[in-house]
């Protein structure tokens, strides 16, 4: 058994399932979730090298799901935790149903928020640990055709780094990962609805390489990170960098005195 | 230019609101009022007393419920402008706030008004076109500390008014976001900041004004607009922001229509 416990939320394939391993490798044991039975091969897979898998079928953009999840953390102190789980959905926002548009929000949004606040609490009481919240470099280019998922990454972009600077100071890191587009299940999805989007067949980055990058930031409790050199020109266009400045002036008016 | 047409209005009983359901009043338009608080019905009754006809619906927008009350309330009436204002804060330390706030805070801010939006969106479609006005805020461009949950419903807003006023384009519907700074509303004292600099300060913008340059671009079919900001900002801050931070602010509000944002 390892002496540290990693959590990723969203671990049966892609950046959760890479960031799962490179965490299993780096010494961690896991506990792992996804809201399809693909989670328990991936956790198969995990064991292979050597950590303690816990893996749970959970829909996170639920509030039962939630807490289904927490209740499996069972109060053990994280020393890694990944908000990975998201979805995307694509077609013209007026053309999407809203039960699919409410649990994208539910899920990419509410959800990761409540979940970061137990576990910001949990870390902060106990003195010590390390999240890592998928956001994407979407969140800073609106796009339509995929609205309502552009505009959840923008949240999660935002809320991460007013995080970061509430936090300074403390020893609890939160890393923001902005990946571009990755060559992961998210665009083949059945009820994404990106099959036919340009996007889903045009070179993406490799998601070993992306986790890799995510991963490393967080351990060197590092704010931002966005892998690619391509999606780092893409946010220094768009102002990416002086978020943290933002931050911090915005601390200035909003502190409470 | 709106005289006989219907103007939906959401969080109209104060502020922003408030102001935006006197100017399309001053248009001539109908009004459908709708707030979570039963000061709409003053709101109503004082526009009434200038002749305007006025629904008022209260309902909180923050539950489906809501959202399907006013939504049965419209009925098959046709709706030409939505301007859906209706949003609150959220003060305080991320660990220190409750999460049954917090979840308040996006309950509203964002899936109600997503999903107002959408069905606006669908009916406006369908009848040919229509005009939508989003109150996000220059806070979504500020990751916002002591605030972070609110600032990041507006990031939200910003990015999905930008992403969806090209989607709706070729169908004859508008969307523009009005962003404003901080403005003199019981924003900051419902959102428990009122020991704050923000909270405190007296030079934040008047409602009116902001409701105004709000209703001038909905009217114009504008993708976005940030009233009164800037000239404040500069002036208090100029010296102490880098100037690439004051760039970008000001390309938020001065990059011209249409450009890039489609």
């Amino acid at each position: 058994m390892a002496d540290r416990l990693a959590v990723v939320t969203g671990a049966s394939t892609g950046l959760g399932y890479q960031l799962a391993r490179l965490a299993a490798q780096d010494g961690h044991d896991l506990i792992i979730c996804a809201d399809e039975d693909e989670i328990h091969t991936a956790a198969d897979k995990l064991r292979s090298l050597g950590a303690q898998v816990e893996a749970t079928v959970v829909d996170l953009s639920s509030k039962a799901g939630v807490d289904t999840f927490w209740a499996a953390v069972d109060g053990r102190p994280v020393d890694l935790f990944c908000a990975n789980a998201g979805r995307a959905l694509g077609q013209a926002f007026a053309d999407q149903d809203w039960p699919d548009v409410k649990r994208l929000i539910d899920l990419n949004i509410l959800q990761t928020t409540t979940v970061l606040h137990r576990i910001g609490r949990q870390m902060h009481a106990r003195g010590q640990g390390r999240i890592l919240v998928t956001g994407s470099i979407v969140g800073y280019v609106p796009g339509p055709y995929d609205a309502v998922y552009d505009a959840t990454k923008a949240y999660l972009n935002s809320l991460c780094y007013a995080l970061q600077d509430e936090w300074e100071g403390s020893p609890v890191t939160l890393t923001c990962l902005m990946p571009g587009p990755t060559e992961t299940p998210i665009f083949h999805r059945e009820g994404n609805d990106l099959e036919d989007a340009p996007i889903a067949e045009q070179d993406k980055d490799d998601p070993v390489k992306v986790a890799e990058r995510g991963y490393a930031a967080a351990m060197e409790g590092q704010r931002g990170v966005v892998p690619g050199l391509h999606n780092r020109a893409i946010t220094a266009l768009t102002g990416l960098v002086p978020e943290t400045i933002l931050a911090r002036i915005h601390r200035m008016a909003a502190e409470p005195q | 230019m709106a005289s006989g047409e219907t103007a939906l209005i959401t969080g109209a009983s104060s502020g922003i609101g408030r102001e935006l359901a006197a100017l399309a009043a001053e248009d001539g338009c109908r009004l459908i009022l709708t707030a979570h608080e039963p000061e709409v019905k003053t709101v109503a009754d004082a526009l009434r007393g200038r002749g305007v006809d006025v629904t008022t619906v209260v309902a909180d927008l923050a539950t489906a419920r809501g959202v399907e009350e006013l939504w049965a309330a419209v009925g098959s009436q046709r709706i030409d402008y939505l301007l859906a204002n209706a949003g609150r804060g959220l003060g305080d330390a991320f660990l220190d706030q409750s999460l049954d706030r917090i979840e308040e805070v996006i309950h509203l801010n964002v899936t109600g008004t997503t999903a107002l939006v959408h069905r606006a969106a669908q009916s406006m479609r369908d009848a040919g076109g229509g005009r939508i006005l989003i109150t996000g805020s220059l806070a979504g461009n500020i990751p916002g500390s002591y605030q972070a949950v609110y600032n990041a419903t507006k990031a939200y807003i910003d990015t999905f008014a930008y992403g969806i006023r090209n989607e709706l384009k070729d169908a004859g519907v508008t969307v523009t976001c009005l962003m404003p700074g901080p403005v003199e509303t019981d924003f900051f004292h419902r959102a428990d900041m009122d020991d704050t600099p923000v909270g405190q300060s007296d030079s934040k913008a008047d409602a009116e004004k902001v409701a105004r340059e709000g209703w001038m671009a909905v009217k114009a079919g504008k993708s976005g607009v940030s009233p009164t900001f800037m000239t404040k900002l500069q002036s208090a801050m100029s010296g102490i922001l880098p100037d690439s931070v004051l760039a970008r602010l000001h390309r938020d509000m001065a990059e011209p229509e249409e450009k890039t944002h489609g």
